[in-house]
C-alpha cells in the first residue's frame, strides 16, 4: 500500500469511526443497544442525572441464629473491584425487576451474586435504598430503604 | 485536502503566512518523528496492557459462569460462554506476539490489525459483567485507528508531508473523543437547559451532588462531596471552562502549539473525574501522554535533523508586522501581521502562542491588530 493510499484508509476509517459514534447515539435514541462496540458517543456526563433523588441496592445479610441484619457495604472482594462489584449489583437488581413475571433467570442471579458476596450468611435481602444527594453534599445522612428481594436458603 | 480546508484546520491564512520549502520540510519532519516515537510509545504500552488485563482475567475466572452476560455484540458473538484460559492466552500471545511485529516492522498491516482485533476481543471478554466502561477505549481507538497509519521513521520527498498529514488526522481523530465530549456539554449548556426542567451542570449543587451520589453508591466517606459543596461556586466555572477547552481538541494535532493546552486538560479532566465521581481512566491518562505529547520539542535527535534556522526578524507593528525565519538552506519563511505576532511567540515557546492558535483567536485578533493606532516614529 503506497503512502498516499494509506493516508486516505486513515482518514475513511476516521471519518467512518466518527460517523459510527453519532449514529451509535441514533440508534440509542431509537431504543437500541446502549452503544455500537467499539465506536461509543462521548455523552459521558454531560447531564447531572441523579442529583434530585437516585436509588442504589445493597445486600442484607443474617446468619442463621442471628436476629438482625448486616447491611453489607459496596467492598472489593476477591473477584470484584468496588466499582464492578456496584455495576454487577445494580445490573442484575435492574434486570431481575424488570422481569416482573419471573420469566428468566434474573432473581436466581441475583441470588448467585449474593451467595458469592456473603457466603456464610443463611438469608440474603436485596434492599433499595433511596437516596437524596443535594442533601448528602449538605451533610444531611438520611435515607429510606424498601425491601426488593428476599433469598433464603 | 483541500488547501481551505488545510488552513482552516490550521488556524492559517495562506496570504499571510508564506512557508518556504525547508520551513515545510522541517514541519512535516517534526509531526512525523512525533508520530513516530508516539507510536512505539503505545507499542510498548500495549504490553504493560496485556500484562494488566492478565491481572484483570485472574480476577474475573473466580466469578460464578452464571453471572457471565456479554453486553457486546462483539462478545455475543465470539464468547457466548466465558472465554476458556487456553483461548485466552492464545488471544493475548498472538496480541503480544503481533505487538513485537508491529515494533519491528511499524507499518505491517496484518499485524496492526491482529493488535486492534485481539484488543477489542480481550476487552469484550471483560465487558460482561454489569456496564462496559470505556476506560480502555482511547487504547483500543488507537490501535484501530493505526492499521493503515503511515508510520515510521520519516520517508523522502513528497512522503514527509503525506505521512505528516496522516498522523495528524490519527492524533486529529483521537481527539474527536473529547471534542465530541466538549461539544455535548454546549448542547447541553443551552439546547438542554432550555428545553428540559431540572438541575444542569451550571447549577453550583449539581456537581457536589453528584459527587455525594457517586460516594454514596460505592459507599466512601461523605467528607470530599461535602468539601466540594462549601467551595461549589467553583464548578459551574470549571465547567464552561472545560467545555471550552475540550470542544477544540481534535484541531490540536493540526495546530501543535495547542496540544500544550490540551493535553493537560485531558490529563486533568481524567484525574478531576477519578476524584469526583471514582471514574478511573488511569490508563487512558498515560495512553494520552504517550500518543499527544510533542517529541519534537525535547528529544535532541529531532531537533538535529531539522535544518536550523540562520536568522529571525521581526519588523513593524499591528497589521502591517512582519516576521521573516531564514534557514541555512537561504529559504525563508514570511508571516505577516497577526501571524508574525504568533510565530515569533512559537519560535521562543510553544506555551506563549498556545492561545492563539485557538479557534477564533485570529479573529479576535487581527480586528484588535487593525484598530491598533499606528506607532509615532521614534
Amino acid at each position: 500500500m503506497t503512502t498516499p493510499q494509506r493516508l486516505t484508509a486513515t482518514k475513511a476509517l476516521i471519518l467512518a469511526g466518527i460517523l459510527l459514534s453519532y449514529g451509535s447515539y441514533g440508534v440509542y435514541k431509537l431504543g437500541g443497544p446502549i452503544e455500537l462496540y467499539p465506536f461509543f458517543y462521548w455523552r459521558l456526563y454531560s447531564a447531572p442525572v441523579g442529583a434530585d433523588v437516585s436509588v442504589t441496592h445493597r445486600i442484607y445479610a443474617r446468619g442463621a441464629s442471628d436476629a438482625a441484619w448486616q447491611r453489607l457495604p459496596v467492598r472489593p472482594t476477591r473477584s470484584y473491584p468496588r466499582k464492578e462489584y456496584a455495576w454487577q449489583l445494580e445490573s442484575l437488581v435492574g434486570k431481575a425487576l424488570r422481569d416482573s413475571l419471573d420469566r428468566t433467570d434474573a432473581r436466581e442471579r441475583v441470588a448467585l451474586f449474593a451467595r458469592e458476596v456473603a457466603p456464610d450468611a443463611a438469608e440474603h435481602r436485596i434492599v433499595a435504598e433511596i437516596i437524596y444527594p443535594q442533601a448528602l453534599a449538605k451533610g444531611i445522612i438520611h435515607y429510606d430503604t424498601t425491601t426488593v428481594f428476599h433469598f433464603a436458603r | 485536502m483541500t488547501p481551505r480546508l488545510s488552513s482552516t484546520l490550521r488556524g492559517s491564512d495562506p496570504e499571510r503566512e508564506h512557508l518556504s520549502e525547508t520551513g515545510r520540510a522541517n514541519e512535516a519532519l517534526r509531526v512525523v518523528w512525533a508520530g513516530y516515537y508516539a507510536d512505539r510509545g503505545l507499542l510498548v504500552l500495549s504490553f504493560v496492557w496485556i500484562a494488566g488485563r492478565w491481572f484483570k482475567r485472574q480476577m474475573i475466572a473466580e466469578r460464578p459462569e452464571a453471572l457471565y452476560e456479554p453486553l457486546t455484540w462483539l462478545g455475543a458473538v465470539a464468547f457466548p460462554e466465558p472465554i476458556s484460559g487456553a483461548a485466552w492466552y492464545g488471544i493475548a500471545a498472538s496480541m503480544a506476539g503481533a505487538v513485537g511485529l508491529c515494533l519491528w516492522r511499524p507499518r505491517l498491516i496484518v499485524a496492526r490489525v491482529a493488535v486492534a482485533v485481539c484488543a477489542l476481543l480481550l476487552m469484550a471478554t471483560e465487558f460482561a459483567y454489569g456496564k462496559i466502561e470505556h476506560v480502555n477505549h482511547l487504547f483500543l481507538l488507537a490501535h484501530v485507528y493505526a492499521v493503515f497509519l503511515p508510520v515510521g521513521r520519516p520517508g523522502n520527498g513528497e512522503s514527509i508531508g503525506l505521512q505528516a498529514e496522516a498522523t495528524r488526522w490519527y492524533q486529529g481523530g483521537l481527539l474527536f473523543l473529547y471534542t465530541m465530549a466538549g461539544l455535548w456539554k454546549f448542547v447541553d449548556m443551552t439546547l438542554r437547559a432550555a428545553l428540559k426542567p431540572g438541575m444542569t451542570w451550571l447549577h453550583p449543587e449539581a456537581t457536589p451532588a453528584l459527587v455525594a451520589l457517586s460516594y454514596r453508591v460505592h459507599d466512601f466517606s461523605l467528607a470530599v462531596p461535602q468539601a466540594f459543596y462549601e467551595v461549589r461556586w467553583l464548578f459551574p466555572v470549571g465547567y464552561v471552562v472545560l467545555a471550552f477547552l475540550l470542544a477544540p481538541a481534535a484541531l490540536a494535532p493540526f495546530r501543535r502549539p495547542l496540544l500544550l493546552l490540551i493535553l493537560p486538560t485531558v490529563v486533568l479532566f481524567h484525574l478531576a473525574n477519578a476524584l469526583t465521581f471514582y471514574a478511573l481512566f488511569l490508563s487512558t491518562i498515560a495512553v494520552a501522554v504517550v500518543l499527544f505529547t510533542p517529541y519534537d520539542l525535547f528529544v535532541p535527535a529531532v531537533r538535529r535533523s531539522l535544518t536550523p534556522v540562520e536568522h529571525a526578524h521581526f519588523e513593524g507593528t499591528g497589521a502591517e508586522a512582519r516576521y521573516r525565519r531564514r534557514y541555512m538552506t537561504r529559504d525563508v519563511d514570511v508571516f505577516e501581521g497577526f501571524y508574525a505576532y504568533r510565530a515569533r511567540l512559537e519560535d521562543r515557546m510553544w506555551i506563549l502562542a498556545a492561545p492563539f492558535y485557538y479557534p477564533g483567536a485570529v479573529w479576535l485578533a487581527e480586528r484588535l491588530l487593525r484598530t491598533k493606532p499606528p506607532q509615532p516614529s521614534t
